[in-house]
């Protein structure tokens, strides 16, 4: 310390350092945030309210994208599938995880295998998973006909191709995506549960649904909150699985917000409606986050 | 049941291709030579690769100097800040595309690596951020006390104490962020719209139209694409569990 020649106001320096290290420490992250998520946020309001064809700048015309979307059908379609597609994904992926999870919390044999293996999807490419899955559901040569023809159920579902079982698909293949993530941070809340809980629930002769029930689920409800509100987020970002499966179709049937923004924007050139509609998403996944957050924050004070 | 049973990969794709014995070798160089779309596999792979590691090196670069800062920080600096990138992990990416297209034809970085490497960078940051703070918290504080009475200022003392022993923190966080770009659809089918710029995720889209008669190639398409991510996965899963457990804790 002597050779880097201690003065007074070397000694000073840190006491103030604390204050701004941090400050300096954080700031890169900040402008890359501000530069490429708050301001094309604040762009996309701007670009909503005019018309712009993607070259030149944007013609201001006040709210009529916004008038033109409350009567138009396709949005009113979208918001339809976005929102069955949502509920459809968050709700089979937070309870299929939630009981994979409580079938291998408490470390039996083979616990550690089941994870990684039902943690695999998350890790296959989105655009992977789409063409294997929708290469499955292929009414001739796919592998789920030939599975429900061998059980009698018949092997001439053209899943894809009807849009009234379209989005059933593409819920199953996102589902199938997801649910190693919910898994896997659901298992970490369940393991931090001590074992002499269950040990005594299993003494007084509680079976293992009530256990689930009455022990595990009211621990991990702060946790199943935030894997909801993520999973809420995931089924609106869904873009890549949907485009993979069935560009949107057959007609506008998958066609979740996101890609209706695509098609609007980047098909049709019709980038200042296309904004319109991407802030329109924004707002009801808004809207959504804070609904699931009030709803577990009531029912964590209710177990309390 | 079905579930399970799909879920090893190569079991998947190695089914149907089962049958006849001399499948390998011919399909895996027919779909590795094979021109897809405008550009052969093996081009898309090394766009990928390059895409990865230039948005890795920003991101990580930004989001565990955040965590750190955000470690060190005072409680109500901290915790405005982690508001802020909770936040930013809440905004649907739909939002952004159409700007962000914008931006960077303004300047002219559509179909280029370091374009879409920035995009990912940014998104990636909150989450790296928010789980970089948690291995950050986790140094003891008196091995700073420690670096600072052996003259390292602030800096050196993060690069020499603190780095070190925080390596599996950035496995983790390098994972999650490989797997999000290796993955990643929407921002890259808008940014890169000429086939030989194009990544993996997106190339392969036109993989469909294009193996339809040959579907040995097909599959051995899809192993190639994810047999890379998944042996890393399989190599380092304990990083990538604990990352996302210490992710979500918080």
């Amino acid at each position: 310390m002597a050779a880097h020649g201690v003065t007074p106001a070397t000694l000073q320096r840190p006491r103030r350092r604390p204050r701004t290290f941090p400050l300096v420490m954080i700031a890169p992250a900040m402008l890359l945030l501000a530069l490429f998520i708050a301001y094309p946020i604040a762009e996309s309001v701007h670009i909503s309210l005019g018309s712009w064809d993607g070259i030149g700048s944007v013609a201001y015309r006040g709210l009529a994208n916004y008038r033109r979307l409350v009567h138009d059908s396709l949005v009113r379609q979208s918001v339809v599938t976005s929102l069955t597609f949502f509920l459809g994904t968050v709700v089979f992926t937070v309870a299929i995880g939630c009981l994979l999870a409580n079938a291998i919390s408490r470390e039996i044999p083979g616990a550690r295998i089941f994870k990684v293996v039902w943690f695999l999807p998350v890790i296959i490419p989105v655009s992977v998973a789409g063409i294997f899955w929708s290469n499955a559901f292929q009414p001739t040569t796919g592998v789920v006909n030939s599975v429900l023809g061998s059980v009698g159920l018949g092997d001439g579902h053209a899943w894809l191709a009807s849009s009234s079982t379209a989005p059933y698909a593409t819920i199953f293949v996102a589902v199938w995506t997801q649910t190693g993530y919910a898994m896997l941070i659901l298992l970490g809340a369940m393991d931090t549960i001590p074992p002499e809980v269950h040990e005594a629930a299993t003494l007084d002769g509680v079976g293992a649904a009530g256990r689930l029930f009455r022990i595990t689920l009211p621990n991990i409800l702060p946790m199943l909150g935030t894997i909801t509100t993520l999973m809420s987020v995931f089924s609106f970002n869904a873009f890549g699985v949907i485009y993979a499966m069935t560009r949107g179709g057959p007609g506008n049937s998958t066609s979740i917000l996101p890609v209706l923004v695509y098609k609007q924007s980047f098909l049709d050139q019709d980038y200042g409606y296309g904004s319109a509609t991407a802030v329109v998403t924004t707002l009801i996944v808004g809207a959504i986050g804070i609904l699931v957050l009030q709803v577990f924050r009531q029912r964590s004070l209710d177990a309390r | 049941m079905l579930l399970l049973s799909l879920h090893p990969t190569n079991d998947i794709y190695a089914h149907p291709l089962g049958l006849d014995g001399r499948w390998q070798l011919s399909n895996y160089t027919a779909a590795w030579r094979g021109v897809v779309g405008g550009a052969p596999l093996s081009t898309y792979i090394v766009n990928s690769l390059l895409v990865a590691l230039c948005s890795l090196a920003i991101g990580v670069t930004c989001g565990s100097l955040a965590g750190y800062g955000l470690a060190r920080a005072t409680r109500g600096l901290s915790n405005v800040v982690s508001r802020i990138m909770v936040l930013a992990l809440s905004v649907p990416l739909v939002v952004a595309l159409i700007p962000t297209f914008e931006l960077l034809g303004r300047y002219r970085l559509l179909n280029s690596v370091l374009g879409v490497s920035l995009v990912y960078a940014a998104f990636m940051t909150p989450t790296i951020a928010l789980i970089m703070r948690s291995v950050f918290a986790a140094v003891p504080r008196e091995l700073l006390e420690a670096a600072k009475i052996d003259g390292y200022g602030e800096f050196a003392a993060l690069l020499r104490v603190v780095l070190p022993i925080s390596k599996g923190g950035f496995i983790s966080v390098s994972l999650l962020g490989l797997i999000f770009v290796w993955s990643e659809v929407q921002f890259a089918v808008v940014l890169l719209t000429r086939p030989q710029n194009r990544t993996l995720s997106v190339g392969l889209l036109s993989f469909q139209g294009q193996f339809v008669s040959d579907q040995g190639a097909f599959f051995a398409g899809l192993v190639i694409a994810t047999f890379p991510i998944v042996l890393l996965f399989l190599f380092f899963q304990r990083y990538v569990t604990s990352g996302i457990t210490l992710g979500a804790i918080k």
